[in-house]
Parts: structure tokens; sequence; C-alpha cells
């Protein structure tokens, strides 16, 4: 018994010591909490990464807002180096405190970085880290730089990042036009022969330097404002082109990104008086080959509801109504179609076309892999059809215009 | 052999835990592409034919562990040396065990922590409980059987209901015909995890009941194989097969793509802790079994002197076995299936079948 108590008795007592465990801890007021980073490209071709830090002490709104100090919610640091770990390094000697990014929630890429260098060469190091999460979304900053869209202040949600994320996360909710992408997507989209990554792009609007002032948060309308808008196609791991509004739109539907937007309508020669609004949609895509050629069949289902009716128009005939849905059977039929020439004339297979061929059959795709975006993509034959709903008109039935007209 | 008794439920959480353990963490049979969890459906066939090669070698002497029965079968200098070289097996394996552990921790948690601390932690953990017996080893596997399900179908829940799960991802099946699903299975999952139930050889002697053990044991077998199929093919539809091959752990990935509104995310803690539990009981099991095949060879009375020293082998031998978690994991999926897994786990109980055999008859 004693024998055993002499053994026993150092292991339990090590073993309290130890697991109770403050090996690398680390104090709150110890770390830097980044909640959204940029990656710029400087004149002598190496990497400036900016980080947008929260100070605490700033953000607090609302109610508790007597308690923030005066300063501005965000502060920002960048450091030059030619690569993203060599920049960390860097940057120890700017701020106080360790960086942490575990609540990074947003990558801004420039777009010079993404058209000369591509994605390939700067994503490793953020999916390696184990602070950064493959969650975090990725986006790419339209003419300017990123670090520009990491110091501009926003009103109501108080850091850019955040804005950003949830702006994007509505827009894809709600018009389709943007999509939020994640790292995890992106270096997915990059391995895969036959789909290639689509990013959405952030653009700013006003002076860039007046909304890196607090000066802007005073006023009603801010001096400057960024606004998500299109989405960059790559290929082969470099951004090819741009594409926004209703293309948008149409890469969204096909990729069943999107559920909800409007479709205006012409009536009697009135132009853009209806407005469609959809509830719910699904998209159901199919790839074979046809006498050795790929086709692919796109067919998607919509039901909605009309929003807006500035025509006298009689909305409680349901012949009318189907007479409405085949407009907008026709006029999303075009835009999808639209959408797809577009990527074919970039040659950069967005939708993933060929991961489907890839998948139904994998020992033909093994021959035109290689080729496909150059040679087969733009020759793939498309058959798109659609299928609209019109289940309610709001809550009246007939156009106030109606009684008047008749 | 020690005093006691286990029930068949505790059986059924031993080889349950046992066979999820580390296994459950890293990518399994990815080498077989999107059909990892075929390779692993087919391992855990491979594994019941093994299992009953195991239960058919008990019956011969249903009171011995393996190492004392070694000795009975092929006599008093080769059974001691075969007992001898099984339980250096066993030791090997906890200790290799530990090291993925070790590894897997410092990879993704603790990346300043030297390895030589987590690995001492868990051993010491692990010695504490072996010194208790197994009963309390069996009784702690009741109390976490329960957990790990309850994380278990939590975690699956939480990912459909994020709509993670494409099973699109899992297309084409069998790209290049069957004959690389089969190839990961005779070099890889045949042996890990199915095969290593030949642990379990040193602990049936203490199952109370032997009444219907095997069904108990193939039904472990079975639960958990289902769970590693599942893990796996959840792993690829949520990720693809390209993320699930980089990735070092791949549930943890796809364990932090969970996002439930703005506020259920991040849930690692839930690989961390299945990570804990499995690595516990796997290393705990090896442990078992080398500690008695070497107490039984060498005529140790008094079990708890030969606990610290193996413990401390077990720990130095995982510090040192290799220079990176690289080389480990090469040296894990080249040599050992080769120069261990199938000797051990195959062609030695073949032999003792035999000879076991051969003797009965010719007793006759």
């Amino acid at each position: 018994m004693n024998l055993k108590l002499f053994f026993f008795l150092p292991i339990v007592l090590l073993t309290i010591a130890v697991v109770s465990g403050c090996y690398s801890q680390r104090e709150l007021t110890d770390i830097a909490i980044v909640t959204a980073t940029g990656l710029d490209k400087s004149e002598d071709g190496k990497y400036v990464q900016s980080f947008q830090i929260v100070d605490p002490g700033n953000i607090s709104s609302g109610e508790q807002a007597k308690g923030g100090g005066q300063g501005p919610p965000i502060t920002v640091y960048s450091a030059k180096g030619n690569n993203v770990s060599e920049i960390n390094q860097k940057i120890s000697k700017k701020v106080s405190r360790r960086l942490y990014f575990s609540h990074t929630q947003l990558l801004i890429i420039s777009e010079k970085i993404a058209r000369e260098d591509g994605l390939d060469h700067i994503l490793d190091a953020f999916e390696r880290d184990n602070q950064y999460r493959s969650t975090m979304i990725v986006v790419i900053a339209k003419g300017s730089k990123a670090e520009d869209f990491i110091k501009t202040l926003t009103p109501i949600d108080k850091n850019s990042g955040r804005k950003i994320v949830k702006s994007l996360e509505i827009t894809e909710n709600t018009s389709g036009e943007n999509i939020k992408v994640n790292l995890k997507d992106v270096i997915d989209d990059l391995m895969s022969r036959g789909k290639e990554p689509l990013i959405s792009g952030v653009e700013l609007i006003g002076s860039k330097e007046k909304g890196q002032k607090m000066d802007t948060l005073q006023k009603t309308e801010p001096e400057s404002l960024i606004e998500v808008d299109g989405m960059a196609l790559f290929k082969n791991g470099k951004l090819v082109n741009w594409i926004s509004g209703k293309t948008c739109r149409g890469v969204s539907i096909i990729l069943k990104k999107t559920k909800i937007f409007n479709v205006n309508l012409d009536w009697k020669g009135k132009k853009n008086v209806i407005a469609y609004q959809s509830i719910r949609s699904n998209t159901d895509v199919s790839a074979k080959f046809q006498n050795n050629r790929p086709v692919v069949a796109i067919q998607i289902e919509i039901e909605g509801r009309i929003s807006e009716a500035n025509v006298p128009i009689d909305l409680s005939n349901p012949k009318v109504l189907v007479k409405l849905e085949k407009k907008i059977e026709k006029k999303i039929q075009k835009e999808i179609y639209a959408a797809i020439n577009k990527a074919k004339k970039d040659k950069t297979d967005v939708f993933g076309f060929g991961e489907l061929l890839y998948r139904s059959y994998p020992n033909k795709w093994k021959k035109i892999e290689r080729k496909w975006n150059d040679v087969y993509f733009p020759e793939v034959q498309t058959k798109v059809g659609v299928n609209v709903f019109i289940r309610q008109t709001g809550s009246k039935n007939k156009s106030h215009m109606t009684e008047l007209d008749s | 052999m020690e005093n006691a008794k286990i029930d068949k439920f505790q059986l059924f959480v031993l080889i349950y835990l046992f066979e999820l353990g580390s296994t459950l963490l890293i990518p399994l049979g990815i080498d077989a592409k999107n059909d990892a969890w075929l390779a692993i459906l087919l391992g855990m066939v491979g594994g019941f034919l093994l299992l009953s090669l195991y239960f058919a070698l008990y019956q011969y002497h249903p009171d011995l562990q393996l190492t004392e029965y070694s000795i009975k079968i092929l006599g008093k200098y080769v059974g001691w040396v075969v007992g001898f070289a099984y339980s250096v097996y066993f030791l090997y394996i906890a200790a290799r065990v530990l090291r993925d552990f070790g590894d897997m921790l410092v990879t993704f948690a603790y990346p300043e922590t030297p390895l030589f601390i987590i690995n001492f932690m868990l051993i010491a953990t692990i010695m504490y409980v072996i010194h208790k017996g197994i009963e309390v080893l069996a009784r702690t596997g009741e109390i976490l059987f329960v957990l790990m399900c309850l994380l278990g179908v939590l975690g699956f829940i939480l990912i459909c209901i994020t709509g993670l799960i494409d099973f699109n991802n899992l297309k084409p099946v069998l790209e290049e015909g069957i004959k690389p699903v089969l190839n990961v299975v005779f070099t890889e999952t045949l042996y890990v995890p199915f095969g290593e139930t030949i642990a379990f050889t040193m602990i049936f002697p203490y199952v109370n009941n032997h009444k219907n053990m095997k069904l108990t044991g193939y039904a472990a077998m079975a639960g958990s194989g289902m769970v590693l199929v599942l893990t796996m093919a959840i792993n690829i539809a949520v990720l693809g097969y390209g993320v699930t091959y980089r990735s070092q752990f791949p549930l943890l990935t796809t364990i932090q793509q969970i996002k439930i509104g703005e506020f259920l995310a991040r849930l690692d803690i839930f690989f961390i802790i299945a990570l804990m539990i499995g690595a516990f009981f796997k290393i705990s099991i090896f442990y078992y079994g080398a500690l008695f095949g070497f107490a039984a060879l060498f005529n140790v009375k008094k079990i708890s002197k030969l606990i610290l020293p193996l413990g401390f082998i077990a720990l130095l031998c995982s510090a040192a076995m290799a220079r990176s978690a690289q080389e480990h994991i090469k040296i894990g999926l080249e040599y050992v299936p080769m120069f261990l897994h199938i000797p051990f786990q195959i062609i030695i109980p073949v032999l003792l079948m035999m000879t076991a055999f051969a003797r009965k008859k010719f007793r006759k």
C-alpha cells in the first residue's frame, strides 16, 4: 500500500498541477482581435497585409454609448512582406498586442493581386493556420486597394468587415446579385477542373480619405460608402472579368444561391410597370453527353407574387396571371442565357457544368478535362426551361386604376 | 490476469469506443478517393472475419489471455516468444496512438505546448485508470459512451440543419473500378481499426457471461464501423474529396463548417472531446494488453510494479518514434501494416488456430 502511494501520489500531484492548464494562456488584454484583413501588392512586388482590429472600448453602441470612448471603433495596422507569415512577424513591431485571427470574418483581396498573381499563391497561409477559419468570407476589392476598405468607417455596423459580410448575405438572399463565398469554397473551386471560382466584389463610393475619419460618422450621409457590387470571374486562379447586375442574378439562379428576386414586366406598351417577386425557387441542372458532345439542361421552378402593378390590370383574372407567368418565364430564360453566354465568352466554367459531367461520366471526362474551359465549355449546348407560378397578388387584387380605366 | 468481471454491455462499449478511437478523426482510407467510405465498409466486412478468428481462438481457452494460451498452444519456449512479441506489439501500438493524439492536439489546439507534456498528461490518466483495474475502465466507458453518442447525434443534426451535405460530392462511385478500393482495404482499413480488436483477446476472459458474447462483439464492430462509414461519407459530402484529402483532420474541418444563425458556430470542442474519449480508450486497451502480457510472461504478481515503467516506456516511445507528424503518419501507412499488423493480426492468429486445432485432433 505504501509503495502504491509512493508511486501514485507524485503522478496525481503532477497531473493536478499540469492539467489545470495555463500552459500558453493569453489574457484578453494581450490579444488584438482582427475582424477583417486585406491583401494588397506594393510597387516592388511584395505583399501588403492590413489588419482591422476592434477597439473594444469604442465599439459599444446604443444604450451603452455613454460608456464608449470617442475614438474610432476600429484601428488598422499594415505591414509589407514577402508572404503572409513574414507580415505577421513584422506587425508585432507596430501593434502592442498579439494578433488573434479566430474572429476574422473577411478576407479582402485587391483586384491587382487577383488579376496578376492569381489566388493560388496567397491562400495557403489562411487555410493552414489554425486560427483562421475556413468559413471566412472572401471578396475582391474592385478598382481600389483592399486597405481602403479595411480603413473605411461605416455607420450602423461599426466595422466595415462585418458590414461587408452582412451586405453580402442579405443581397445574396434578396436579389442574387452577389453571392457569399467562403475560403473553403474558393479553394475547392480552385482545385477542381470542372468549376472555376466566382467571388463577389466590393466597391468604394465617395472620398476614401474622408471615409477614414470619425467625422464621417457624425453625418447622416457618410462621406464614403462601401457597396458590394458585381462578381469576379476567375480562370486558372486569375481574375479575368467582372459581371454585374442581371448577369450576376442569372449566375446565382443557376448556382441555386438565391431564392428571392424581382422581375420587372412591361404591360401594353408601358415599360417596367409590373413587378414580380419570387418567394422560392429551385434549380435543377443536369449534364450529359449527346453524340459525344456535352449537353446541359437547366430546369428552374419559381413561385412568387405580384408586388407592384402601376397599370390598370385585372389581376383577379387567372388568365391574366398565366399571361404574366409566360412573360416572366421568357425574361428569366433570357437572363440565364445571357449569364451562360457571358461565361462562355470568357471561357471559364463558373457554373460547375464540368463537375457535373465528371460525376456522371468520369471516364469520358478524363479525356476532355484539360481542354474543358477553352474548347468544350464554350461549345456546350444548353437548354433552359423555366416554370413560373404567380401564387398571390399581394393584399389587393385589381389595381386602383382599373375602375377608372373601364 | 486480475480478478475482475465485466458484463456484455461493458464489452460492447469498450469495443465500440476502441474502434472509434483515433480513427474517427483521421482521413481513414482516403486513398480510395470518393470511395473512402466504401473502403471502410469493406474493411469492416473483413474485420468480422478477423474477429471471428479471435473468438475461435479464445474458445479453445476461455479462461486465458492471448499471451497465456500462446504458451499452452505453442509450448514453453516458442509460445513465450510469441507472447512476448504480442506484448511488445501492444505497447508499441499504444505508443503510436498516444503520438497520434499528441500530434493532433499540437496541430490544431495547443501549438505552443510540447508534445511530451500533452502525451504525459494522457498516459498519466491512463496509468491511473489501469491501476484501478479493468472494471473501472469499463464503467468509465459506460459513462463516456453516452456522452459520445450524444455528441455524435447532436453533431449530425447540426450538420444536417446547416444544410452542408451535398451528396453529389460522393459521385462518381467507383471511378476507377473496385481495384483501388480493395487496395486500400488490404493495406489500411482492414487492420486499422478493425483488425486491432486483437487486443481484446486480452479482455475476453473477463466477460462474466460467455453466452452471446460473440454477438456482442459483432454488434459493437458493426455499430462503430457504421459510424466510421457514415462519418467519412459526411466528410466527403460536406467538404468534397479535395479538401478532405488535404485535411489532417477532416472531421474537424467538417465541424468547423457548422453555422446556425449567428450564434451556433465554432464547435471545435466536439472534436476535442471525441478525440480525448477515443484516444483514451484505445490507448488504455492496448496498454492493458501489454501490461498483462508482460506480467504473465515474467510472473509479476503485483501489477502496480509494472504500470509506471511501461507507461514511461510508452511515453518515451511516443515522443521519440518519429521526427515529425508527417513521418509518423508515413510509417503508420507504409511499414506498420506490412510488418506489424499483417503478422500479428492475421498470420500468427491463423497459425495458433491451426496448431490448436491440430493438437485437439491429435489428442483424440
